[in-house]
């Protein structure tokens, strides 16, 4: 018993205290990246890579130690160059005088160039086997721009611009309405499963063009970026954008909708727009004559936020007209999907993936040929959404 | 009849010598064994038709009470003619030990502050006891105080301690066992127990253990519970949980008593020892039972997370900054990050460099004299604090994790319960630093097979946890309501025959 007790402490204290501390890092020896960017070198194999990294310093705005100031940056970009991205990285350790640390990534940004000409597929291998690197984080494509100059951009409001990115798709949710992140996972997932393609989020830069890039901020329109519609892939290559009126159709189509505003449904002399809450969608999948049938069910409640319309909203049969302009407005959008879809050449919908769940032995005999299915496919759109509140008036305000 | 430990008895066994029955001379054999040391007072009568003589120790007993109850009693029965020596005794007004026949029995109660009567003729000597000077009045004990709840706290003397306890529990299954040890202070120890309810077991481990106890002296019921307690064997030195309950309540060691388990009681401490002793108890109040029961089982939860805050929480800061900061959400991290700019240390010296300097601050708080202690405070909370950080050493994370881990530590009802969360904080600290979380890990992992492993006088330290005994949950992390039956009676080693029940109308 004796000896054994000896063992174990022989064997338990060594490996505590001979460890050496190994694999410690301090935090002050830790450069936080907090954004990523990925463009393709014009005429070039090699890859650009952007590290957006964190400045704490002057990203803290609570920081008590005195001598220090606001006045600092609160990130830093440097962009590296490699034939692979453990290159750049490699490279990076030359600028840098702390790790790069990778487990706090808010977004990957992808430059539009690249993921048309290179394809996604060369990043997911890195951030697959890459131990820091969580999955969960957003991906973006920079919209008619390079991922380097969207982390180059500082921004209104937020110390620290990755947030304020991240936080325009979970706390603002942008037009689109999206309740859940689209993150490189999402991406990889459709990547790799047949007939599903990946789908990412836009990112514009509106900077204007003389407006400088440390200046501190005045003006949150000259000097920012904004959400714009979802990026369609072919497998991994870059193929059109949706625009903002398709992505919220995509959205509803993968059920992926939160909260949503409708902004312009045309009713009796003018607009009106609704906020749309407790939306829930169903797609239901079957086979008629041969061809795919979906039926599309969308519900929700909404208030009415603004109306110019004529419409005597005191009236009930009024009401129900304005319940069908919003119906008729959500039904526009996924239609223009689909729409848009059919002339891509393949479909991006991710109905194929509501098919295939609901009709597997179809689908089976059906995938290698799925678009052409996808185009004889029969839509049928159950959309009821229910008005219930007017906010604070009922008719516009001009009326009386 | 204090019953004396072996060595004692060794010790005192050179005046082991009878009495020879002439009262001068006896007492001059007396001082003379004694070395004629100069606070014996020695009172001759010898003039009478029967001499006595009255021997006792300076400032020990009431001069007056002498007088009156010895000295005045026997001098009016000299006139008397036709009485005898041994009759002399009985006019004695005072409650009497004895009769002693050797100097051994002799020098022992006078030592122990009897007044002894030497009668011409007569071949033994009696003892009055209960003329011994009051010490310190009953006050308000110091350390263990309550908001609701008596108010009062055990003194030095071991007769007043008993009395509280009488005073308390007059269960006439109260029983007082009388030991000593030391053979220089001859500190007398009583166990105190219930007859009917005391596990047999441990009364017999308890009255073996202290009876083997061999050593020179005994102060404070600390040096005595270090020679009888598990830590104190050679197999368990290392371990550094307590395993004796110390208090200075009354009412604390009264329910405790009512529970089955022993107390002892030192000559000369208000601390008294409490044994058996379980891991839990160290998060019992005596106010517990005095406040509502909800409220009760609150405290209690907040006590439980005090004492893992203080045991953990500058490790998990150590480990999490320095091996995990993958851990810490991205807005804090960067604020931690921030802090740590420009800081010299790595942030395991960094929080054993404030650790160290609380530690010290405590203890100057501890020992300094009252005056002083505003001053400390100052020194202490802006200079070592506010500056500290403002000079660059440390972060201001840093003063949070380590006052958060002080007000901790001062939470747990016992001081020495909070003692070993104290050490067992820089061994954590130095696994954080080293391995990480992992290391923390490892080491509470070894900590749960201790705790589990350790014994309070034979009974198992982690009950009712482990061995598991849901039963008597009723008074562990929660305290169940009086009336949900037996409760607060359940301790493991006790039978449950419903007995006691608490029942309002």
């Amino acid at each position: 018993m004796k000896t054994i007790r000896l063992l174990l402490l022989t064997a338990i204290f060594p490996t505590v205290l001979l460890s050496g501390c190994g694999d410690k890092m301090e935090l002050d020896q830790l450069a936080i990246v907090v954004a990523m960017g990925i463009d393709q070198v014009e005429d070039s194999d090699d890859i650009e890579v952007s590290f957006q990294i964190i400045n704490p310093h002057g990203a803290s705005a609570r920081v008590a130690t005195e001598g220090g100031g606001g006045e600092d940056a609160s990130v830093y970009t440097f962009t590296t160059r490699g034939k692979t991205i453990v290159e750049a990285l490699d490279k990076a350790k030359n600028i840098t005088p702390r790790r790069l640390f990778f487990s706090h990534i808010y977004y990957l940004v992808i430059g539009e160039s690249f993921a048309r000409e290179t394809g996604i597929s060369r990043l997911f291998d890195f951030v697959e086997r890459d131990e820091q690197m969580r999955m969960e984080f957003l991906a973006f494509i920079a919209k008619e721009e390079t991922a380097r100059n969207i982390l180059r951009t500082f921004t209104p409001l937020d110390e620290n611009p990755a947030k304020s990115v991240r936080d325009r798709v979970l706390v603002a949710s942008g037009s689109l309405g999206i309740k859940k992140n689209i993150s490189l996972s999402d991406a990889l997932r459709a990547y790799v499963s047949d007939n599903e393609h990946p789908i990412i989020l836009g990112l514009r830069n509106i900077s204007s063009e003389d407006s400088s890039e440390t200046d501190v901020l005045h003006r949150i329109d000259e000097h920012s970026f904004s959400l714009d519609g979802l990026a369609v892939f072919e497998n991994d290559r870059l193929k059109d954008w949706f625009t903002t009126e398709e992505s919220q159709g995509w959205v509803f189509l993968n059920g992926m909708v939160g909260d949503r505003t409708v902004f312009d449904t045309p009713c009796e002399g003018g607009y009106a727009g609704v906020r749309l809450h407790k939306l829930t969608q169903s797609t239901n999948a079957s086979v008629k004559d041969g061809r795919p049938v979906f039926e599309i069910s969308l519900d929700g409640t909404g208030y009415l936020l603004e109306t110019t319309c004529t419409l005597d909203l005191t009236d009930p049969d009024d009401m129900e007209a304005l319940k069908e302009a919003v119906s008729n407005e959500l039904e526009k959008e996924i239609r223009s999907t689909i729409e848009k879809t059919r002339t891509l050449g393949f479909d991006a919908t991710g109905l194929s993936g509501v098919f295939r769940d609901h009709h597997p032995d179809k689908w089976q005999e059906w995938k290698d040929s799925w678009f052409g299915h996808f185009m004889e496919a029969e839509f049928i759109y159950n959309i009821n959404v229910d008005i219930n509140l007017t906010g604070m008036r009922y008719n516009a305000a001009d009326e009386e | 009849m204090v019953k004396q430990t072996a060595d004692i008895e060794e010790v005192m066994k050179v005046y082991d010598e009878p009495l020879s029955g002439n009262a001068e001379k006896d007492v001059a054999r007396l001082t003379a064994m004694l070395g004629q040391s100069d606070d014996i007072q020695v009172g001759h009568f010898l003039k009478g038709r029967i001499p006595f003589s009255v021997v006792h120790l300076e400032a020990m007993n009431n001069e007056e009470m002498i007088a009156d109850a010895i000295n005045s009693p026997l001098l009016h029965v000299q006139n008397q003619p036709d009485i005898l020596p041994e009759f002399l005794f009985e006019k004695i007004e005072g409650t009497q030990s004895g009769p002693y026949y050797s100097f051994k029995e002799i020098i022992r109660s006078l030592l122990h502050g009897e007044v002894i009567v030497f009668v011409q003729g007569c071949k033994f000597a009696a003892g009055v006891i209960g003329l011994l000077v009051e010490m310190r009045n009953v006050d308000e004990p110091a350390n263990q105080t309550v908001i609701r709840g008596p108010k009062e706290g055990f003194v030095e003397g071991i007769n007043v301690n008993t009395s509280l306890l009488r005073r308390r529990l007059r269960n006439p299954q109260l029983r007082f066992r009388k030991l000593s040890a030391g053979r220089s202070t001859q500190t007398e120890i009583r166990l105190c127990y219930l007859e009917d309810e005391a596990d047999k077991e441990v009364l017999a481990e308890i009255t073996r253990r202290i009876e083997s106890v061999k050593t020179e002296e005994v102060y404070e019921s600390g040096m005595l519970e270090e020679l009888i307690d598990d830590y104190g064997t050679k197999h368990r030195w290392y371990s550094p949980f307590p395993t004796a309950q110390v208090t200075e309540r009354p009412d604390t060691v009264s329910s405790e008593i009512q529970e089955g388990k022993i107390a002892v009681i030192v000559d000369g401490s208000p601390m008294c020892l409490v044994y058996p002793m379980t891991f839990l108890s160290y998060f019992h109040s005596a106010e517990d039972f005095y406040q509502r029961f909800d409220f009760a089982s609150f405290i209690r939860f907040i006590r439980f997370a005090a004492f893992l805050i203080s045991l953990y929480l500058p490790s998990i800061y150590i480990s999490v900054t320095t091996f995990h900061p993958e851990l810490v959400a991205t807005d804090l991290l960067i604020n931690l990050a921030a802090q740590r700019e420009g800081i010299p240390f790595p942030a395991f010296v960094e929080t054993l460099l404030m650790e160290l300097i609380f530690e010290i601050l405590r203890e100057g708080g501890v020992r300094m004299p009252r005056t002083i202690g505003p001053a400390i405070s100052i020194v202490g909370a802006i200079v070592l604090g506010d500056s500290a950080v403002r000079a660059g050493l440390v972060s201001p994370a840093i003063v949070i994790v380590v006052s958060l881990t002080a007000i901790s530590s001062f939470v747990a009802p016992a001081y020495n319960f909070s003692i070993s969360a104290r050490i067992l904080r820089f061994v954590m600290m130095a696994f954080a630093a080293t391995t990480g979380l992992f290391g923390v890990m490892i080491f509470s992992a070894l900590l749960l097979i201790h705790l589990c492993s350790l014994e309070s006088m034979g009974k198992p330290y982690f009950s009712p946890l482990a061995p598991i005994n849901l039963k008597h949950h009723k008074d562990g992390f929660f305290r169940f309501p009086l009336w949900a039956k037996n409760v607060p009676f359940l301790k493991p080693w006790i039978r449950h025959d419903g007995k006691k029940e608490n029942r309002g109308t």
